[in-house]
């Protein structure tokens, strides 16, 4: 039997030796010693199920490599530039007029025109569900001129700009007969207008690549091909980085994980970046359409309750920082500083019992003002194993200043259901993504007002005036007193707390320079692609 | 008296039976669990989505009649071999099933083999042989592994032989842009090592339960008898241990094919490689009811086949089986 053993055990491992070098005989070098690099190979835990338009991670890829906007965000400055559009402008941030760049072309040689932008707006909202929700707000769009495209807004939206960010315009004579976008997944469905050009996708090798458009409007860009190779697990990723298998991970509005940075630091070939994350990973949230998380006292105490910087240290090994009370994290435009929360289990328990929440039975409990019981239901979710570990956490700190909690953990769409559509949750823990930090009126909008998400169900005139005049502000020094506004709201009401503040771990190898990081797509950044030269 | 055909045919019929109980099921555990599947059709916009965009998407998969007419429907659908359409991932859950079910095969099948060859070997020898050198190896060796985690055997595994060895590749099916023999390889080398895990788990189970049966058996009194008739070793092992060890080794068998498609999803997962593990485990986060629906309509038809074999091939092994089967059906 032992003979079998070791027989069947040399048969994997000739077969293993055989295929090795069957397989690597073709190896070669990724550079070519001019500066410009040949290959930039990412990997990702973004996994792509096919190339059309309306899977979410290839979405993702086009809209850094392939399809553009209006317009784009500058990765240096963060303001916004030109792209399909020359220029633009509005007069009451509710019809919007961009001037159609002349010399942008499809990447199968046909023109880019007003109509094509036209065209895109209509068939995206018409096909791709999402789309619709997003641009909701688009009463009308039209081509005058030639080659002006005309948006008409049923709002006053001056935040309509960072909507258009996420735009990823489409060729008409393309998609004009395509009646399911999501079927469609020819060739033809990712010809864009951008620096790059799609080439292939293999699922089995788990690559996604893409070549330089050599006819692209502003010159090829000096990344002369990206692939992303996929990965289903960050360990596996992360190996493949530490032996050269990839030059620098990705994950699409996120960063790696804490945990691997201790490995990471002691290869001298990688280099670990930090850049802030202007999303929240981990956020209180309570609804304050239930009694009593509409008391703002209530609020104010569970504040004082948390111990920030054991959170800080437990969730993220210290990478990051201690919040503040106004909820949008430092590298926001506009942030502005408010008071840095911190643990205080006196005056938490000084300012419930002032409100009236008083242990009546003496169970070691408080009990709601009204005598009756108070146990407060922690909803989080289970795809991210540290959610659940932080709302035991939460737990323990409320239930030093006498609040009993519950924790409930859910899946991911039941916990969607609940905050998009039943609302019915007390309390409940979960992040922000940078995207939603940004659209809506930005600063975290979209999830307060209940005009939008309204995930706390916040309907506060004061609020809501507020977000209205930031959505109508016509000028930055406007817009920059209302987003000081909008964040001491958050520092005084408290609708959410902010648990810490994080930053984006991003490796790479030492072997290029030059990586720049937008908000939206991080070191996937047009500047990245033409700026990332071999270090020799 | 029943003939081996009717044995068969009444075999058959208790199986349409649970597969109609089965559909049903299907239908009805992901519509009772919590979660609206549109969610993730609607993405980070779901909570402003228009009424008549959701009554839309409702209509479009068949969400919009009631759970009496849902079910007709998929039950005609089935009738007419459609599995349906799958919300999240825009494709024929019929298509989606073949290309990530050849994959999934591509890994069981090799590892269910090798594993019950091995262990039958392995497990028969170290039964009749307790406390020689390979039984005090591969016994306690198996507890470990039996007792191991999938996700920490796949780990180490990939750790040791991929990162630090850099024996095999981190993950994937294979490289791309290879065709021929090339591609035969590629594909060798790259499922050696998921393939030589789900071995290893396989071989731990099966080598445990098979020691076990062949130590019980070894003592039993018939054995006496027939050693005290002179019959030699081999005689004794083939005719007397085995045929009675066999029928709980089949049906162990047949049900790892199940086991081995559920445990395939972390082996997946941490070699990044598709198949019918991940493609569920999206499904049920998703809410992807016709998805998840196909796959475990496929997977019911798998391990119901594959006791349907065990069943028959119970009756080879050991005719007492087949004939204890015939006398009841007389007496009744």
């Amino acid at each position: 039997m032992a003979v079998i053993a070791i027989l069947v055990a040399a048969l994997l491992i000739s077969v293993s030796i055989t295929a090795f070098y069957v397989v690597n005989d073709g190896a070669d070098e990724n550079d070519d010693g001019t500066g410009a690099v040949e290959e930039l190979i990412v990997g990702t835990t973004n996994i792509v199920s096919n190339i059309n338009i309306a899977d979410y991670y290839f979405g993702v890829m086009a809209g850094q490599l392939t399809h553009q906007s209006l317009i784009k965000m500058n990765s240096t400055t963060g303001s916004f530039e030109g792209c399909l559009a020359d220029s633009w402008y509005t007069l009451d941030s509710k019809v919007w007029v961009f001037n159609i760049t002349s010399d942008a072309e499809w990447s199968d040689g046909y023109p880019v025109t007003a109509e094509d932008v036209e065209f895109s707006f209509e068939y995206r909202s018409e096909h791709i569900p999402g789309y619709s929700t997003s641009y909701s707000m688009v009463e009308n769009v039209d081509v005058q001129n030639g080659n002006q495209v005309v948006i008409t807004l049923n709002i006053v939206d001056s935040n309509f700009l960072t909507t258009l960010l996420v735009l990823r315009a489409i060729p008409q004579h393309i998609f004009e007969n395509v009646t399911d976008p999501a079927t469609y997944n020819d060739k033809n469905a990712t010809i864009g207008c951008g620096p790059y050009i799609f080439d292939y996708f293999d699922s089995s090798s788990g690559e996604v690549s893409f070549v330089a458009n050599e006819n692209y409007r502003d010159g090829a860009p000096n990344v002369g091909r990206i692939t992303y190779v996929m990965y289903k697990n960050q360990d596996a990723m992360v190996m493949a980085l530490k032996i050269g298998e990839i030059d620098a991970t990705y994950i699409y509005a996120s960063g790696i994980s804490y945990y691997y940075v201790a490995g990471l630091v002691n290869y001298d070939d990688i280099e670990v970046e930090t850049f802030d994350y202007i999303g929240v990973p981990m956020v209180l949230w309570f609804n304050e359409e239930i009694t009593p998380y509409n008391n703002q006292s209530f609020r104010e105490a569970v504040s004082y309750c948390i111990n920030y910087n054991e959170v800080l240290n437990l969730m993220a090994a210290g990478y990051g920082s201690v919040p503040n009370a106004g909820f949008v994290p430092t590298g926001t435009y506009g942030y502005i500083d408010t008071r840095t929360l911190s643990q205080n289990l006196t005056l938490a328990a000084q300012i419930l019992d002032e409100a009236g929440f008083l242990d009546v039975d003496n169970d070691g409990y408080r009990e709601n003002v009204d005598g009756s019981e108070l146990t407060i239901e922690l909803l989080t979710r289970t795809d991210l194993s540290t959610y659940s570990q932080l709302a035991q956490l939460v737990k323990g700190y409320m239930g030093k200043i006498g609040l009993n909690v519950e924790v409930s953990v859910i899946d991911r769409t039941t916990f969607g259901t609940i905050m998009d559509e039943t609302k019915e949750f007390e309390m409940a823990i979960t992040g922000t993504t940078p995207w939603g930090m940004m659209s809506y009126a930005g600063y975290g909008s979209t999830y307060i007002d209940d005009r939008s998400y309204g995930w706390t169900g916040t309907a506060d005139e004061n609020y809501t005036n507020l977000v209205d005049q930031l959505m109508a502000a016509t000028t930055s020094t406007e817009m920059l007193d209302l987003a000081a506004q909008i964040q001491e709201y958050y520092a005084s009401e408290l609708p959410v707390i902010a648990l810490y503040w994080g930053c984006i771990i991003q490796p790479h190898n030492v072997d290029y320079t030059g990586f720049s990081v937008d908000a939206l797509y991080g070191i996937m950044s047009y500047e990245t692609f033409y700026n990332l030269a071999d270090s020799g | 008296m029943l003939s081996g055909r009717s044995f068969i045919l009444r075999k058959i019929l208790r199986y349409c039976v649970i597969i109609l109980i089965v559909i049903t099921l299907n239908f009805l555990i992901p519509r009772v669990m919590p979660g609206d599947p549109l969610i993730n059709v609607l993405g980070e916009d779901a909570a402003l989505a228009d009424p008549a965009l959701i009554a839309k998407l409702e209509l479009k998969y068949g969400l919009d009649s009631s759970l009496w007419d849902q079910y007709l429907d998929y039950i005609g659908a089935l009738f007419q071999f459609d599995l349906g359409y799958s919300i999240d991932k825009s494709s024929q859950v019929s298509e989606l099933i073949s290309e990530n079910m050849c994959n999934t095969l591509l890994l069981i099948l090799p590892a269910l083999a090798i594993s019950s060859a091995v262990s039958l070997l392995t497990g028969s020898w170290c039964g009749l042989h307790r406390g020689k050198f390979l039984d005090r190896l591969m016994t306690p060796a198996s507890i470990i592994i039996y007792c191991m985690p999938t996700f920490m055997l796949a780990m180490i595994a990939l750790s040791t032989f991929a990162f630090h060895l850099q024996w095999f590749p981190l993950g994937h099916q294979s490289s791309s842009g290879l065709s021929g023999l090339k591609a035969f390889f590629d594909t060798l080398y790259h499922l050696a090592l998921p393939i030589t895990v789900l071995t290893i788990i396989g071989i731990s189970g099966k080598h445990l339960v098979l020691r076990n049966s062949v130590m019980q058996i070894a003592d039993e009194d018939f054995i006496l008898v027939a050693r005290s008739k002179g019959y030699n070793e081999e005689t004794i092992v083939k005719r007397h241990v085995l045929r009675n060890v066999l029928p709980p080794f089949i049906a162990m068998v047949a049900l790892n094919v199940g086991l081995l498609v559920e445990g395939a999803v972390i082996i997946e997962i941490i070699f990044s490689l598709n198949g019918m593990g991940t493609l569920l485990y999206d499904a049920v986060m998703y809410r992807d009811y016709p998805l998840i629906q196909g796959c475990f309509l496929v997977l019911t038809f798998t391990v119901l086949i594959s006791n349907l074999v065990a069943d028959i091939l119970y009756g080879l092994a050991d005719p007492r089986i087949r004939d204890s089967a015939r006398c009841s059906e007389e007496i009744r």
